[in-house]
């Protein structure tokens, strides 16, 4: 247990740290694992150390200088790829292990984010490297975040890190004049890291408050590079209008509780108010999607993202990041903005009969304008079905079926559409549907539940 | 870090090109060498290469080559020139092809840390022309083949390096370039500049490496060339401007 903890808490960060200084993602990923699997041996004889990531990083740092002094002895035999002295740079390793703050740490997580969304890496690669080594989820969880078998998955990460040490993508922030159209590809896999944060694709919880909370860190730290950059401020502000509802999402037993029946006390009222504050200040400011240049071309090959996981898990205004590609056709600002818009019409309802739903269905008519995206169609039925009654909802939701067939929510929300028209038969129909599609166990629970009002 | 850098564009634009737009090329890629220089690299080697109607290809048949006029691959745009540099890394050598006004793919050298050592020397005096073999083929069964098998690719390529001196010729230069799947493609679009994924063409025979020899004439090139392995082999005349500073 104490190794999973670690493996939780450290892993990510082990695996930056190694790979900022060593150039080497493929090694540091290995060997970080190597470590691991030290302490799982060791660790229950000898007792769990007094700073686990001190110990994971030296077991690691170790067995990654075996190995490249290894390669070295082996590349004097064969023709090599010319790569700078690798071992030249673990003085600096062990400078950082020494300094490894929480600022160090960040400093050498945001490398490996842009390392991660270069733009010479294939679109659909940048996500799952950035979910792998800034998320630190696990190769099987990516695949089936982004709908990719997981023997596609691990080939594709593979030959992504033999690429990065290869062609020899460096390891570093890119300078002021760079970072612009380097943001584009950035901004899109911490979105997706925070989805994945925010609502979890399976497994026993639904939320991952660390990593919705680490991409909200990473935003913070891209601010930092970039400030006023409101592609950055409007992604920030929209995570912490979602992140803000985190505590009331949820019993203590890990069920849902619906938007309107959670408990508006315990929502973070600073988050809300700071992410109010940045929704003001870009709505003040003239609209930026001509800022966008390049990276809109960047951004427009992004990974189409899962379209199925998160609408409407707990009746909450999802974050529609799960809409394909977003900064497609421009209006990366835009897409952002517009989410964050209806996130902060919840944000500001004293109660959930304060909501102003017209406001909500109209950000969604926008954004479905700008994405075509079904998941926003799904999103826009559920506010439409509030503005002028559940037939409103059912009508948008015709056509989707085909676009979204792995969809759970797509069937819940029809479902509940018919139970408020008091269809129970169609409703119960449309409930085990959903139950055959879905993947957490809370939404499990709560689809049981919503099922066994239907007889 | 070495990288190729594998020029493409549509060589049409090069016919009937007026002194001013000649003058801006050249401009161009004089701007380039300053340009790797000031980002702490260096130009190792370069070439611009004549039009593709020079070209001649050696294909292998079942009765040893197969020779035609014409280029590997008869596409829009073509391989125009070339150059190697060194530069620390890859964002940096995006950034210096970023002033030249072609599309470029990068592709990390694979550098050999001596040659073959019974390569005798060239002979002294060797005159003649410079001509670029550009080595192409299906990069699969090199990834598959067991060091034994590199070994003796390699011993081809010796051997050919061998009757190049032998047919009173010199090998002036040649590179094996990494797999295409470590490519980078730097594409131009009027202003824009935008950096993928992949070599320039995604097709199955990819440029592998090339060499530059100093011939006579082409049809000692192409007898030389015999002596290689791998699929298909395109050799072009390298370009020579009368006027150019030595």
């Amino acid at each position: 247990m104490a190794v999973e903890a670690a493996s939780r808490e450290h892993w990510s960060r082990l695996v930056a740290l190694l790979a900022t200084h060593s150039r080497r993602l493929d090694l540091a990923e290995d060997c970080v694992q190597e470590a691991f699997a030290a302490a799982t041996a060791r660790w229950p004889v000898d007792g769990v150390p007094a700073n686990p990531g001190a110990w994971l990083l030296t077991a690691a740092r170790r067995r990654l200088i075996d190995r490249v002094r290894a390669e070295t002895a082996e590349e004097r035999r064969l023709p090599r790829l010319v790569v700078g002295d690798v071992a030249d740079d673990f003085a600096v390793v062990d400078a950082a292990m020494l300094r490894a703050g929480e600022a160090a740490i960040t400093d050498e997580r945001l490398r490996l984010l842009f390392v991660s969304c270069h733009p010479a890496l294939a679109p659909e690669t940048r996500a799952a490297l950035t979910l792998r080594f800034v998320g630190g989820l696990t190769v099987p969880e990516i695949a089936r975040l982004l709908l990719v078998p997981e023997a596609t998955m691990a080939a594709r990460i593979t030959r992504a890190k033999k690429k990065i040490a290869t062609a020899g993508i460096p390891f570093r922030v890119p300078p002021a004049d760079q970072l612009g159209e380097r943001l584009g590809g950035v901004l899109v896999a911490l979105y997706l890291m925070f989805t994945e944060g925010y609502a979890a694709t399976e497994g026993p919880a639904l939320v991952r408050t660390t990593l919705a909370a680490e991409s909200i860190r990473l935003a913070r730290a891209v601010d930092e590079l970039l400030p006023g950059e409101p592609r950055v401020r409007a992604l920030l502000a929209l995570m912490l209008l979602q992140h803000a509802r985190r505590d009331a999402r949820f019993t203590g037993a890990g069920d849902i509780v619906l938007l309107p029946d959670q408990d508006r006390s315990r929502w973070h009222a600073d988050e809300i108010a700071e992410g109010m504050a940045l929704l003001a200040g870009l709505e003040s400011s003239p609209p930026a999607t001509e800022t966008l240049g390049t990276d809109a071309l960047t951004a427009a090959n992004a990974e189409p993202m899962p379209a199925d996981q998160h609408a409407e898990a707990d009746g909450d205004g999802p974050p529609s990041a799960t809409t394909p590609a977003i900064g497609d056709r421009g209006g990366a600002v835009d897409q952002y903005l517009l989410q964050a818009r209806i996130a902060a019409e919840h944000g500001r309802a004293a109660t959930a009969a304060d909501t102003d739903w017209q406001a909500i269905e109209r950000c969604y008519a926008q954004l479905e304008r700008l994405t075509g995206s079904p998941v926003v169609r799904l999103n826009r039925a559920v506010a439409a079905a509030e503005v002028a009654g559940p037939l409103a909802g059912l009508a948008l939701l015709d056509g989707l079926d085909a676009q979204l067939p792995r969809s759970h929510q797509l069937p819940a929300v029809r479902a509940e559409l018919l139970l408020r028209l008091g269809d129970q038969h169609a409703a119960a129909a449309w409930f085990d549907r959903a139950l055959e599609l879905v993947r957490t166990d809370p939404e499990r629970r709560h689809l049981e539940a919503r099922r066994a009002r239907c007889t | 870090m070495r990288y190729g850098v594998l020029l493409y564009d549509d060589e049409t634009k090069w016919v009937d090109m007026t002194a001013e737009e000649a003058d801006a090329l050249m401009g161009a890629h004089m701007a380039f060498g300053e340009r790797v220089a000031e980002l702490g690299g260096t130009v190792v080697d370069g070439q611009p290469l004549q039009g593709t109607a020079t070209a001649r290809t050696a294909r292998p048949a079942a009765d040893g080559l197969t020779v035609t006029d014409g280029p590997f691959a008869e596409t829009t745009e073509q391989l125009g020139g070339y150059y190697v540099i060194d530069l620390p890394d890859l964002d940096l050598a995006i950034e210096a092809v970023k002033v030249l006004p072609h599309h470029s793919e990068l592709r990390p050298v694979v550098v050999h840390d001596a040659p073959p050592a019974d390569l005798p020397a060239t002979q002294a005096g060797t005159t003649g022309d410079l001509y670029a073999v550009l080595l192409y083929g299906d990069e699969e069964p090199w990834l598959r083949a067991t060091p034994e098998e590199r070994e003796a690719t390699y011993a081809q390529h010796g051997a050919f390096a061998a009757g190049v001196v032998a047919r009173g010729a010199e090998l002036a230069g040649g590179e094996e370039l990494a797999h295409s799947s470590t490519a980078t493609t730097v594409r131009r679009a009027g202003d824009d500049i935008v950096v993928s994924d992949g070599p320039f063409a995604e097709t199955a025979e990819q440029l592998t490496g090339f060499y530059v020899v100093r011939a006579a004439s082409m049809d000692v090139v192409l007898d030389a060339v015999s002596q290689l392995p791998g699929d298909s082999n395109e050799i072009r005349p390298v370009q020579v401007y009368g006027d150019m500073p030595a």
